[in-house]
């Protein structure tokens, strides 16, 4: 017995100084959003939540130059703006990088 | 606002203007309404502590309930050979606990990584996972049908509780936990993530209604069930042991209790978590700190039910009087038994037992029990 109780305790111990990285099914979500507008020089990416991602509500999530994450609804008319304005300045970085 | 949103985005990037933004956004960091706008609820430490313990501990239930579930079945086809009804319930336990078993290796992987496997692996290895989940439930609650039979209808259980009926029942089981399954099968996909490639159900529709089906199902078939028939036979097995004299009653009720205490201390706070997850879904509690926590108490909870599944083979096998002669007869005709066996614990002296005490028991159910 006591091999067995000494093998749980190195696999154990094995596991903390390990640390590895990532997790399965869990994921960050937006649990509120402002309508606070957030100036468009301050962002440089963004990501759709939805509900089906296991969210409460669905979400845009604006990563900032600093690489912050802020919440924003879905579908306010100044978060559309935003995300059509990324979408085109990736699409021109896209196309230079395979010019 | 239009001109606004253009000149950021405008054909301007030189190194100044990049500098420029940078500064701007510390600006804004600092001074405007960064620190109101809401920010995501971020589950880094529940990942990293998912990620330190999870794998190994997955993988510590796959050898301990491999070797055990193993072990049991070949005890079974080696001196068994499935001659009655409990025989062919304790087969089917140890294959439904295999087959949960060998899912694990997987998610230990994933949990460590990302999903590598591909979406029909995905699919399937959800898809074992979940039958194994059920079919193990299921046995438990067939064994507990069939002591119920032997003690308390004992005339009629001379004709029911046969091999034929066993088999029968078994097949109706998996048939049952095959299709309890089957949303599994059908939604769980592989697919890319915030960068991450995960498996999970894509349900169409309403996910929220998918999300509280599935846990709902999981609730009802896998404790509400199984709770009320095992409360049911085992109230009866102890309602007809009490007015026997048999000197071994006490040590069956012990068995009993024991039976139901691990299956409901295990399983419980497992239900519990997935079933206070899925109302949040539906938007009932708000909180990040409380996601979190229900995050921490998915993990632990999950782990939990998953030991499970190794003690199976000793609560209903080695726990059993006969099963440790017939280990002892297995590990004889093994060439180094002694290392082997000091290696599970098991420190088992050959030379001092002999098998005439072999026959002593009567009956397979005070066995099981």
């Amino acid at each position: 017995m006591q091999h067995l109780h000494l093998l749980c305790l190195s696999l154990l111990v094995l596991g903390c100084v390990l640390n590895v990285s990532g997790g399965n099914n869990v994921v960050d979500c937006c649990l509120r959003t402002s309508e606070n507008h957030i100036p468009g020089r301050i962002v440089q990416d963004y990501w759709i939540q939805l509900v089906q991602d296991g969210c409460v509500i669905p979400a845009t999530v604006f990563i900032t130059t600093r690489g912050k994450r802020l919440c924003a609804p879905l579908q306010a008319p100044w978060v559309i703006r935003l995300r059509e304005k990324l979408d085109a300045s990736s699409a021109r970085k896209a196309k230079s990088q395979v010019i | 606002m239009r001109l606004h949103v253009n000149g950021t985005g405008g054909k301007m990037s030189s190194s100044s203007t990049e500098s420029f933004k940078v500064e701007i956004s510390t600006l804004y960091d600092y001074y405007e309404n960064y620190n109101d706008a809401p920010k995501p609820c971020s589950k880094e430490s529940v990942k990293r502590f998912a990620a330190s313990f999870l794998p190994l501990l997955y993988m510590l239930v796959f050898l301990v309930g491999l070797m055990g579930n193993i072990l049991v079945i070949v005890v079974l086809f080696k001196y068994k050979r499935l001659k009655s009804m409990t025989d062919v319930y304790l087969l089917n336990l140890a294959i439904s606990d295999l087959l949960f078993v060998l899912s694990l290796p997987f998610w230990s992987y994933f949990t460590v990584d990302e999903w590598i496997f591909g979406t029909p692996w995905c699919k399937i290895i959800s898809w074992i996972y979940l039958v194994g989940f059920y079919s193990g439930i299921f046995f438990i609650m067939l064994m507990s049908i069939d002591r119920y039979l032997a003690i308390v209808r004992a005339v009629f259980s001379l004709k029911a509780r046969t091999a034929f009926y066993g088999l029968i029942t078994s097949l109706i089981v998996w048939l049952v936990a095959l299709s309890a399954s089957i949303p599994e099968l059908i939604f769980r996909e592989s697919f890319k993530e915030q960068n991450y490639t995960t498996c999970k159900p894509r349900y169409p529709g309403n996910f929220t209604t998918w999300k509280l089906f599935s846990t709902l199902e999981i609730n009802i078939l896998g404790l509400l069930i199984p709770f009320i028939v095992m409360a049911f036979c085992y109230s009866m097995i102890i309602k007809t042991l009490v007015h026997c004299r048999n000197e071994k009653k006490n040590k069956a009720v012990r068995m009993i209790f024991a039976v139901m205490i691990v299956f409901f201390f295990f399983w419980t706070p497992y239900n519990i978590v997935i079933f206070l997850q899925s109302l949040e879904i539906t938007g009932v509690f708000r909180n990040c700190q409380v996601s979190r926590n229900l995050d921490y108490a998915f993990q632990v909870t999950e782990i939990l039910g998953l030991f499970h599944c190794c003690l199976n083979p000793v609560i209903y096998f080695f726990m059993g009087e006969k099963f440790k002669k017939y280990l002892k007869m297995l590990f004889m005709n093994w060439p180094l038994p002694v290392d082997i066996c000091k290696w599970c614990g098991l420190h088992i002296t050959y030379h001092t037992e002999s098998t005439s005490s072999f026959h002593t028991q009567s009956t397979g159910d005070q066995d099981a029990l």
